[in-house]
């Protein structure tokens, strides 16, 4: 009723493709090198395993109640008040991605393309975009995210071979220095932009019945850890071990290719790219959002709250984060343990409660 | 049709809303002043002064193809407590917006560089239009160099790029001034500018060392290009090799430096192994076609290297600066023994064993010296057709 | 009987009321059978033709008895056919006594005659040039196919014009443009069904479309469009296609439209539906999809490695006409350090001087541009180009050297021209020059941040839009297969197509058999 709209298997792995390495090429590496240091590299692979975990509760979940996501399943595994409860978390979780990824987006365009431009220029632009995206529903989201990701990746390649030139491999030893303790604290920080991937819980009922789900998330899942080991390996062996100084690290490395005296200065064409990724991810997020909001309300439709779900969007951007240094200090630390809390412990908790219920109910008849 | 009207009303008001407070971040060309090169140093009272090189634009169309007549740049200079200070100071002096993103270039005055650049270092990577692949050059005064109007170019550093084309200097830039500064040596070095006096065109005279962020030695254009080679940035090198009391001249090229550090016994040692590949260009000897000489002249050219890099290891030894990157390498290979020393201990005493390993290939057009009879070969002294001056080549 | 003489009291009403109000919708009015009185008959005729001077009533006896009439406009019809297979068969030589159906059979040496019996067949059948022939005591009438008028030749469409391929185009009569169609395929598939639209005009469209290949489901949307309609006039079948298509507000075509009869048989092949509108040599051809759009005709026809590349060049060219000069106004006002050092002193140069912000510029030459091509579209042809080009070079050299505008800009122009007409299709030409416009405005304001946002924009529209059905971006977009993808992102020879455009879902998706690749080592086959 509320969703019409149906996506193919290989859409769904776009979308979740961009919704993890979009910001995870941003701010993440910085976050992640200030943790694990020399071993920035290795954490992607920590990080892909809670990504894995994430994948399979949405995939568990999905078996035990198929055509629903999180929002709907809540209720029915613990009740009317109790899973309600747990859905308006899920909401105020869900603006506050949304609203913190719009933040990211902005503060990376305003300090380093458009100083001068007012914030709310820059923030409103990309809400009123994603916002008509958003209301064009799963089918046009799915659609653009299947234009647009082949593009950013085969940029993004061209980008990576570019820079090999740059690459000094003596910075990446010596390898595990201090023990594997670093790069997995650097993968506590990788796993919650991996923990994202859990999201596809929203998308399940929206597939097309027939389409191999497990083995299009297993690939999505593999096209972020690559794209991501690729970020972190070129940043470290451009930048070497200080390299997380640089808070948009990646987006440095791409400044410091230079080919044949030519390609160089090729920021404004990775920016550009990058756009069309975190387009996907801020859309897809304001339209589960409404989504959830009208299901967790009971509405028919959940186009009409799009606008306002875009304005409290906004607002949470600037609210969770005045500067970019506190949204750094928030995802380094109450942030990461609200997201993995919300993207992994609650679902794994549901999930156990859900698979019990279900025991109980067999056994009762 | 109602829905139509709200709807383009609706994007009225959006596009009113974008254009009436007006493009915020627009700069059309001929607000900015372009700049090419930037100087710092510092005065006799402490206060930071920033030079820049500003390029005039000059249309081809008005002066018919010959811009010789005008001045093509022109210099101008902030002052501040700080560089920052200095910058906003040069920035209220000038008509246009300072447009940094061409600046390839930054040269810092000895003075400052004696009192320590990690200030400047700070600020350069912290402002965003500042690009990490701009090379950092030293010099006394670098306003001369920003002042200097070759008459072949359209600025005075434009001519840098070349010499690190051709493989026998390398430059060094931002990124990697940064990465040396917080390697494990805890110094670093940066080419030493001087300026031609008949052509204006500057060049790479030298090397100056840093302990940390001072300066703390100057080197001559052997000792840096050893210095070079060490850290592997360099891809040729032109050599005259003493061979039977006379000349022999190479070109290498392709060269390839791997440091392998080794403790044994406790004993700390490094091992630099050079590869690469020579040419002969000059045989003053007047032994020709003869198996022989290949080895013997192979030889020489690697005792010459040899003898080249260890002067240079053993200055810097005696002044405690490990500019070689020896540090990074021992940790990188040792890292459990590496936390126990003191690298300030090791490095005075450690030793140091260069091996080079260069292979003939070439001895361009003519296999034989030409312009001997050829009865007197391996008697007459051999005539000096051309003679590479190492200084020369360099700029 | 006071039911009868209700029903024929309303029917006269209804007749009555067709003659004085002619503006409500007559063909449907008109729907009523022919009356068995002869006499009445006329005179319905007479009251619908009144004040047509053009029109003849022409009264005789068949056999010198049976009383008929002939009705038909004296420009639109063979009068010599009339004389000599009509008149003179039915006058002398007809046998009075037989009645009248089998007269018209054994006597009658017309070969596309046929009973008709209702009034609007029969005001159809006059006003496309037929006669039709009134007999005493009939309650139904002849509608004698002798129409003939005036029409040019079949030659090369000048918009569309090829250096490989066949040179003819559709003219404006329908029934030589079906017949050309039929020419090309020669199957009892190829079905054409017409309909007639236009209050006034009473234009006829036929849809045309290959039985068991077309999918039912776009087949019956079409008709269902077509039906609604209720229009007073086609001229041309762009009245029509700005009814039916599925976005009226979209600046994109979502419907073909070509001269070629090449273009419209290849789309029937493919499962297409063609719609051909009487009076008009534009045939439209439902659905399509952009990336068809961007393909031409001669892509099929060279050889498929040069046609690859040059849909490559295409794609490339198609994506700078809409947004080279926005690309070029975002680096020269926003992001200055992405041109190399020397072109960057070369631009300032040139810019040194010039009072007026790039965007203006841009805005402003875009306009001149624009402005110059109408231009020459309207001046005969012949003047038509050495006009525009002298007048560019002269306007665009002065400018430059009056310092109006830069000499970059002019290049980034005229450039963004040149690629604007190297899109194969027309309209998709017109919709991209008018975007551009936007795209300018949005990174005049906010760079290439700006471009970006428009582009995306664009994206969303055209991700949202659907041509009868089928999504605007097919077969990049939904559900991939490699046999679609195989005519989008390559052209692939035709020995490797084994399936149509599946994303049209065709009823029967395998085009031919595998092992068409030649293999002269096997004997052809492999």
């Amino acid at each position: 009723m509320q969703e019409t709209g149906r996506i193919t298997g290989q859409q769904m792995a776009f979308i979740l493709y961009c919704v993890v390495s979009s910001t995870g090429t941003l701010i993440l590496p910085s976050l992640t090198g200030a943790l694990a240091k020399r071993d920035l590299w290795i954490s992607p692979i920590w990080g892909a395993l809670v990504g894995l975990i994430a994948l399979l509760l949405a995939f568990g979940l999905n078996r035990l109640y198929p055509g629903e996501n999180i929002i709907q399943q809540a209720p029915r595994i613990l009740g009317f008040y109790l899973g309600k409860f747990i859905g308006f978390f899920y909401l105020i979780s869900l603006i506050i991605l949304a609203g913190s990824n719009t933040y990211q987006y902005t503060e990376f365009i305003k300090t380093v393309f458009l100083p001068r431009t007012p914030e709310m220029v820059i923030m409103g632009s990309i809400i009123f975009v994603c916002g008509l995206a958003a209301r064009g529903g799963v089918e046009l989201l799915g659609r653009s995210a299947q234009f647009v990701t082949p593009i950013f990746i085969l940029i993004f390649t061209i980008l990576i071979i570019l820079s090999i030139q740059a690459w000094d491999a003596n910075n990446f030893f010596p390898v595990m220095e201090h023990g594997v303790l670093p790069s997995v604290r650097g993968g506590i920080t990788q796993s919650l932009w991996f923990s994202e991937l859990f999201l596809i819980s929203f998308l399940f009922p929206f597939i097309i019945k027939g389409e191999k789900k497990m083995r299009w998330s297993l690939l999505s899942l593999f096209g972020v850890l690559l794209t991501l080991l690729l970020v972190n390996m070129s940043i470290l062996a451009v930048f070497g071990i200080e390299s997380h100084i640089y808070i948009f690290a990646f987006f440095k490395v791409t400044r410091y290719i230079s080919y044949a005296n030519f390609f160089e200065h090729l920021d404004a064409f990775s920016l550009a790219t990058w756009i069309l990724v975190i387009y996907v991810k801020i859309a897809f997020l304001i339209y589960i959002t409404s989504l959830a909001t009208a299901q967790w309300l009971h509405l028919s439709n959940y186009r009409p709250i799009v606008w306002p779900i875009c304005l409290l969007a906004g607002g949470f951007g600037m609210w969770t984060a005045p500067t970019i240094f506190k949204l750094m200090t928030y995802l380094r630390s109450t942030g990461s343990c609200q997201f993995i809390v919300f993207l992994v412990i609650i679902p794994a908790l549901l999930l156990l409660i859900a698979f019990f219920r279900k025991r109980m109910e067999v056994r009762a008849r | 049709m109602t829905l139509f009207v709200r709807r383009s009303i609706i994007i009225l008001l959006i596009i009113s809303i974008l254009f009436l407070p007006g493009c915020w971040d627009r700069e059309e060309l001929n607000t900015l002043a372009i700049i090419t090169a930037i100087g710092i140093d510092i005065l006799p009272n402490n206060d930071v002064e920033i030079s820049v090189q500003e390029i005039i634009p000059q249309s081809n169309i008005e002066n018919g193809g010959n811009g010789t007549g005008g001045k093509k740049t022109l210099v101008q200079s902030g002052v501040g407590k700080t560089i920052f200070d200095a910058k906003q100071d040069l920035q209220e002096k000038l008509g246009r917006s300072l447009f940094w993103g061409h600046a390839e270039v930054i040269i810092f005055g000895k003075r400052l560089a004696e009192k320590g650049i990690q200030e400047e270092i700070d600020f350069l990577s912290r402002f965003p239009e500042i690009r990490m692949r701009a090379k950092l050059y030293v010099i006394d005064d670098p306003k001369k160099v920003l002042e200097a109007s070759p008459i072949t170019e359209n600025y005075s550093v434009r001519p840098l790029d070349a010499s690190t084309r051709l493989g026998t200097q390398a430059m060094i830039d931002l990124n990697r001034t940064i990465q040396m500064l917080v390697g494990k040596s805890g110094a670093f070095f940066l080419p030493w500018l001087k300026i031609s006096e008949t052509s204006q065109i500057p060049y790479i005279e030298g090397g100056a060392v840093f302990k940390q962020d001072r300066l703390i030695e100057q080197i001559s254009g052997r000792e840096f290009r050893a210095l070079l080679w060490i850290n592997d940035k360099l891809e040729a090198a032109v050599l005259s090799v003493p061979l039977q009391n006379k000349e022999v001249g190479v070109k290498i090229y392709g060269s390839k430096t791997k440091l392998k550090p080794q403790i044994k016994n406790g004993k700390w040692r490094m091992l630099v192994e050079i590869k690469g590949e020579d040419d002969i260009y000059l045989n003053e000897t007047g032994i020709g076609k003869d198996p022989e000489f290949t080895k013997v002249a192979g030889k020489a050219v690697e005792k010459e290297i040899q003898k080249q890099l260890i002067q240079t290891v053993s200055k810097l030894q005696k002044k405690n600066v490990d500019a070689f990157g020896f540090a990074d390498a021992f940790h990188q290979t040792y890292p459990h023994e590496w936390h126990r020393v003191d690298w300030k201990d090791i490095f005075p005493r450690l030793e140091v064993v260069i091996k080079p390993q260069i292979k003939l290939r070439r001895t361009g057009m003519t296999d034989e010296p030409v312009g001997i009879p050829t009865e007197s070969k391996k008697k007459v002294k051999g005539r000096h057709f051309f003679c590479y001056d190492l200084q020369s080549i360099t700029c | 009987m006071i039911r009868q003489w209700f029903r024929r009291r309303k029917h006269n009403q209804q007749l009555k009321e067709v003659i004085e109000h002619p503006t409500s919708k007559l063909n449907e009015k008109l729907k009523i059978p022919l009356y068995a009185d002869f006499e009445k008959n006329r005179k319905v005729f007479k009251d619908l033709f009144a004040d047509c001077d053009d029109v003849i009533f022409h009264p005789f006896y068949i056999g010198k008895e049976v009383q008929a009439e002939l009705i038909y406009f004296e420009h639109l019809s063979d009068i010599g056919e009339i004389n000599t297979n009509v008149l003179f068969p039915l006058m002398l030589k007809a046998d009075p006594s037989n009645n009248p159906e089998y007269i018209l059979e054994r006597e009658l040496p017309v070969s596309s005659a046929k009973q008709v019996k209702t009034f609007y067949d029969c005001v159809n059948a006059i006003t496309c040039g037929n006669a039709i022939l009134l007999i005493k005591k009939a309650n139904w009438a002849l509608n004698l196919g002798i129409s003939k008028w005036e029409k040019r030749p079949i030659d090369e469409p000048e918009n569309e014009p090829v250096i490989r391929g066949p040179k003819e185009g559709f003219i404006e009569p329908l029934r030589d443009n079906v017949a050309l169609i039929r020419r090309k395929i020669r199957s009892p598939y190829l079905k054409t069904k017409s309909l007639h639209i236009g209050r006034y005009t009473n234009t006829q469209v036929i849809v045309s479309y290959i039985e068991g290949i077309v999918d039912p489901d776009i087949l019956q949307e079409t008709f269902r469009r077509l039906e609604r309609i209720d229009i007073d006039g086609v001229l041309e079948s762009g009245y029509i296609e700005e009814i039916i298509q599925d976005n009226p507000f979209s600046p994109f075509p979502q419907i073909q439209t070509t001269e070629r009869v090449d273009i419209v048989t290849a789309s029937l092949l493919e499962g297409r539906v063609a719609i051909l509108t009487d009076g008009s040599p534009v045939v439209m051809i439902v659905p399509v999809t952009l990336p068809m759009m961007l393909q031409a005709t001669e892509d099929y026809y060279n050889r498929f490695m040069v046609s690859t590349l040059l849909r490559w060049m295409r794609y490339f060219l198609f994506l700078a006409s809409i947004a080279l000069p926005s690309f070029y106004v975002a680096i020269i006002t926003f992001h200055q350090e992405a041109v190399p050092t020397d072109q960057l002193l070369s631009f300032a140069a040139a810019r040194e001087r010039i009072p007026i912000p790039t965007l203006i510029e841009a805005i402003i030459m875009e306009f001149a541009f624009e402005a110059l091509r109408e231009a020459g579209l309207r001046l005969p042809r012949i003047i038509g180009s050495a006009v525009t080009i002298v007048g560019a070079l002269v306007i665009g050299d002065s400018a430059v050297r009056a310092g109006l505008v830069s000499a970059p800009t002019i290049i980034v122009v005229a450039a963004t021209g040149i690629a604007s007409f190297t899109v194969p299709k027309y309209a998709l030409g017109f919709s991209l020059r008018m975007l551009r416009f936007p795209l300018l405005l949005l990174s005049g304001i906010l760079g290439i941040i700006g471009l970006m946002l428009g582009l995306l924009l664009i994206l969303i529209h055209l991700c949202s839009l659907r041509s009868f059905g089928v999504p605007y971006l097919s077969p990049l977009v939904g559900q991939t297969r490699r046999s679609d993808l195989k005519d989008v992102l390559l052209r692939a020879p035709w020995w490797n197509k084994k399936y149509r455009p599946r994303f049209l879902h065709p009823q029967n998706q395998i085009r031919q058999e595998e092992g068409q690749r030649p293999d002269p080592e096997h004997g052809g086959e492999s």
